[in-house]
């Protein structure tokens, strides 16, 4: 068994996959500036109390600092036994910002609120949960470079009810964002097609000749499953053409008029976009890796995610 | 009309409630200015970015400070500061639309009640000061909602923090150790406080008579006491000029006094006056108030000119001899009069002196005269002349305590009798709800003392002589018909209801007001002698708050919204906790039955109960199952016992 390190705020948390429920060994509560000030107010009305005598005063100054230490218990009830559920980010093309949504379940009627998710660059609007039950908190995050990124340390924190303390819990989730490479601005014909060189046939590009069939995959046109074989009662199954007779074009590494690696990979990425805007069959070649020509929105992601992953 | 957001309400509306009673206080430009801005901030006019609205904010901070400086010639002591501090709050709610904003204006307004107790510690302040407590909770909670709260869940979160933390309040009011007195100098706040003064004019006592206010109450050890039979000494006046009574001058030699008789027992609450004298019916000995002195004439003070509510217990007897040997200054003081006033009241004495062979006679002649001749109780006498004692003996006949008192004197002096004029109270009223009796300032009285060989000091009261109802029965049955008070007039039906709310009142002043350092070590000590020590009261505050933190963890903390709502639902969950501490956990997304089946398989030895306890569950939970099964859900419980039976480890 793991030694369980003790848990203090500043250490790097250790990952989970989430979803995460926050009990109290995984809150932290301080005061916040306004409740610093708080407290010193409530020190001076001891203090007024003191110096004129004032009965009703002490009273008075005791209230309050009770109702900061309600406060304080307070603070921690608000986030305590709260769902924190991450959901899939929507992969993004590098310089835009990557919206990372936390999905946040309250197991109770009681309302939650001023829920705010931090991290080192941005924050996430507020979130009241008075009578709903569940809610999202969207962080969005400048993506700069193409890759799979992870957002780490996250910070979940509230300042409900009164202000007077900040209660937080920090977590790294098992949670990232798939950053594609930033389309190159110029644009550039793409590729001549291969093969024998023929011209855009009449027929629709990749459905040549019947090659095979293989497994069904989400995302397959109809037009390419095997009805037969689903009458039959089989699993459905997708017919494969080779598209060699069509006009298939490779996106290829090496015809890139670009010289550095991320010029590179910005090239294919437009090509990729121009080609399935324009409805081409195409392909793809990295160092290391090599697409088969297809077309689609699946085709594409292939694509794109091959491209932000490479190196 | 465009009406303000629930945003801006939740923020003016509480501050207004702790602005509003310093509008007694601060000058009325102030107050008419604040409302001026509230009104401002609460119409469309009111625009948050507008450069030129900033400007007049800050044109009118100046004005302020100004107008404040004018008025006070400082800006530093309490009645300029919170003159300031209700303007600046104001101006600060024109200028608030962010949360720190809010935070600020809202600790300024819990700043603000404290103020008001400065002035005000009634019990019916109380009430105030939870209301706008609890408001101004709630507006500093409806700021850190993004959306404004609805004005129930604001409320309730605000009231029920609050009620939070009054257990923690109570324990720090209760074992905070106070201090034996004030830190510093008392605000001297001018409240208009009515008393019994060091000098006597005709018509001095009566303008008390007019004043409501409660004087002292006074709680007696022997509930059969009567208070109205008993004389509340206050200051001696000693000194006449012709028309004023006046306090003779001070000596350092005490009177000697001779207790008589049998003792009683009570306890005064003295409240605030502008005077320094403490009454006491009879004679004590010692008197339980911080460096209280006794005077030559048997007055009982302060140091200071002034004091708080004061209470204070007293063994007296109410038969006493005092000064049975007349000192040689106090002899030639008590047979003062001014030269050449009143000659014929003069005339009259001699007359008497001539004819008694005792100076006891001469009392009784006077006493006798007094009632005899066709004198007339009255608040509204008429005028009297240059001789003023003659005039009233011999023309008006009209008059009150004080002229009855002041012209006995005089007579007794021209007589050769030692004779001078007491104040205090006389009378009271008892309340049935609380046992105790209240003395009001219209129970103010003035009666004579003569000195009298072999008895010492004596108390004359001629004012019984002509009114006795004033002495028996209280001043508004003495007085006539047209001339009683109003306020006096004691609609029956409300009797009780004032009386009620006097007690209220007496408790809240015994217990929460007069909570200082004696009685808190007097409760302490009954409560335990070692609580009365400053390390005790540390040790019982820290133990306390420890308590009461537990106490809010657990009511708090632990989490309310995951427990089982219904009785089925805690007894099943019950039923779950036995089998997990056995190894079989439920999981989140198996229904009750694959569980029962699954435990059955892992504990072959308790299948049956499980089966049972499932399928009455279900039957419970979703089948609407009778009444009585719930019986034999509990009994099924209560012999389940998972963790004994033959555990079939894996």
């Amino acid at each position: 068994m793991a030694k369980r390190r003790f848990n203090v705020p500043w250490r790097q948390p250790e990952t989970e996959a989430g979803p995460i429920t926050l009990d109290s060994r995984r809150l932290y509560i301080l005061p916040t500036r306004i409740g610093l000030v708080f407290a010193l107010l409530v020190f001076g009305l001891l203090v007024t109390s003191a110096n004129y005598g004032i009965s009703l005063g002490y009273l008075f100054t005791f209230l309050l600092g009770g109702i900061g230490v309600a406060g304080l218990f307070h603070s921690q009830r608000n986030l305590l036994g709260l769902t924190l559920r991450p959901l899939a980010a929507v992969p993004v093309y590098a310089g835009e910002a990557a919206r990372f949504r936390l999905r946040i379940e309250k197991p109770g009627a009681r309302p939650r609120g001023g829920l705010v998710l931090n991290h080192a660059e941005a924050s996430s609007p507020q979130l009241d949960l008075i009578s709903a039950g569940s809610g999202e908190l969207v962080l969005e995050l400048a993506q700069a470079r193409r890759g799979f990124h992870k957002p780490g340390r996250l910070i979940l924190a509230s300042t409900w009810p009164l202000g007077l303390f900040r209660c937080w819990s920090v977590f790294a989730l098992d949670w990232g964002v798939l950053v594609y490479p930033r389309p190159a601005a110029q644009p550039l014909p793409f590729p001549a097609t291969t093969g024998e060189g023929r011209a855009l046939s009449w027929r629709r590009p990749g459905e040549d000749e019947f090659s095979a069939l293989r497994e069904y995959r989400p995302g397959d046109s109809p037009r390419h499953i095997a009805w037969k074989s689903v009458a039959r009662g089989q699993a459905p199954l997708t017919k494969q053409f080779t598209g060699s007779g069509g006009s298939e074009s490779w996106l290829d590494w090496a015809d890139c008029p670009e010289t550095d690696t991320e010029g590179r990979l910005s090239r294919l990425t437009r090509w990729a976009l121009d080609g399935e805007r324009a409805g081409l069959v195409w392909g793809l070649t990295l160092p290391g890796f090599r697409l088969p020509p297809g077309r689609g929105e699946r085709h594409l992601q292939q694509a794109l995610a091959a491209l932000a992953r490479h190196g | 009309m465009v009406r303000p957001d629930r945003r801006t309400l939740w923020l003016v509306v509480p501050v207004t409630l702790a602005l509003l009673p310093h509008a007694l206080y601060v000058p009325l430009w102030a107050s008419l200015a604040v409302a001026l801005a509230l009104a401002w901030r609460l119409t469309p006019l009111w625009r948050k970015d507008s450069l030129a609205q900033k400007a007049i904010r800050i044109l009118l901070a100046i004005a302020g400070v100004i107008a404040t400086w004018l008025q006070f010639h400082t800006l530093a002591g309490p009645e300029a500061g919170i003159s300031l501090l209700v303007q600046m709050v104001a101006l600060k709610l024109l200028e608030s639309d962010r949360r720190r904003d809010h935070a600020v204006a809202v600790l300024a307004g819990y700043f603000l009640v404290m103020a008001t107790l400065i002035h005000h510690q009634q019990f019916a302040v109380a009430a105030w000061l939870l209301l706008t407590t609890a408001a101004l909770t709630a507006a500093l909670a409806s700021s850190q909602a993004s959306e404004p709260l609805p004005l129930g869940t604001a409320l309730a979160g605000g009231g029920s923090l609050v009620l939070q933390a009054l257990p923690l309040a109570i324990l720090m009011f209760l074992l905070f150790p106070r201090l034996p007195s004030p830190m510093a100098g008392l605000i001297h706040v001018e409240t208009g406080r009515t008393g019994l003064s060091d000098s006597m004019v005709p018509g001095s006592v009566s303008r008390l008579i007019l004043s409501d206010e409660v004087a002292l109450r006074v709680d007696f050890a022997d509930p059969a006491t009567d208070a109205r039979g008993l004389y509340w000494r206050g200051p001696v006046l000693a000194d006449f000029d012709g028309r004023t009574w006046r306090r003779g001058g001070d000596r350092a030699t005490l009177p000697a006094a001779l207790p008589v008789g049998r003792q009683i027992d009570y306890s005064i609450t003295l409240e605030a006056a502008a005077q320094p004298w403490l009454p006491v019916a009879g004679l004590t000995r010692s008197l339980p108030v911080a460096d209280a002195r006794l005077t030559a004439y048997q007055e009982w003070r302060t140091p200071r000119q002034d004091h708080e509510r004061l209470r204070y217990a007293v063994q007296s007897w109410l038969d006493y001899r005092l000064e049975a040997e007349l000192p040689a200054w106090q002899r030639a003081q008590a047979l003062a009069l001014p030269a050449g006033g009143n000659p014929d009241s003069r005339a009259l004495a001699r007359l008497w002196a001539d004819q008694s062979a005792t100076p006891r006679e001469i009392v009784d002649r006077a006493l006798a005269y007094f009632r005899r001749e066709p004198f007339h109780y009255t608040l509204n006498p008429p005028p009297l002349g240059e001789h003023g004692v003659d005039d009233f003996l011999f023309l008006t006949r009209r008059g009150f305590c004080e002229h009855y008192a002041g012209a006995f004197t005089v007579l007794m002096r021209a007589a050769g009798v030692p004779a001078r004029v007491v104040t205090g109270y006389q009378g009271g009223e008892l309340n049935p709800v609380g046992g105790y009796w209240i003395v009001r300032q219209r129970d103010a009285h003035a009666w004579a003392e003569v000195w009298l060989a072999g008895a010492g000091w004596v108390r004359v009261d001629p004012t019984a002589a002509v009114a006795p109802e004033r002495v028996e029965r209280g001043l508004a049955e003495a007085l006539p018909m047209a001339e009683r008070p109003l306020l006096n007039l004691p609609a029956n039906w409300l009797r009780p209801w004032r009386q009620g709310w006097d007690f209220l009142n007496n408790g809240w002043n015994q217990w929460v007001l007069g909570y200082d350092f004696q009685r808190q070590q007097r409760l302490l000590a009954r409560l335990s002698p070692s609580l009365a020590s400053l390390k005790g009261m540390l040790w019982a505050m820290l133990a306390g708050i420890g308590l009461i933190l537990a106490g809010l963890a657990l009511a708090l903390l632990r989490n309310a919204d995951d427990r089982p709502k219904t009785e089925v639902e805690r007894l099943y969950a019950r039923f779950l906790q036995g089998l997990a501490r056995a190894g079989l956990i439920k999981g989140p997304a198996e229904g009750p039955l694959d569980f029962a089946a699954r435990a059955s398989r892992g504990r072959p030895d308790l299948a049956g109960q499980i089966d049972t306890i499932t399928r009455l569950y279900l039957a419970l939970r979703y089948g609407g199952g009778a009444g009585s099964e719930i019986g034999k859900l509990r009994r099924a419980l209560y012999i389940f016992r998972p963790g004994g039976g033959t555990a079939s480890k894996k």
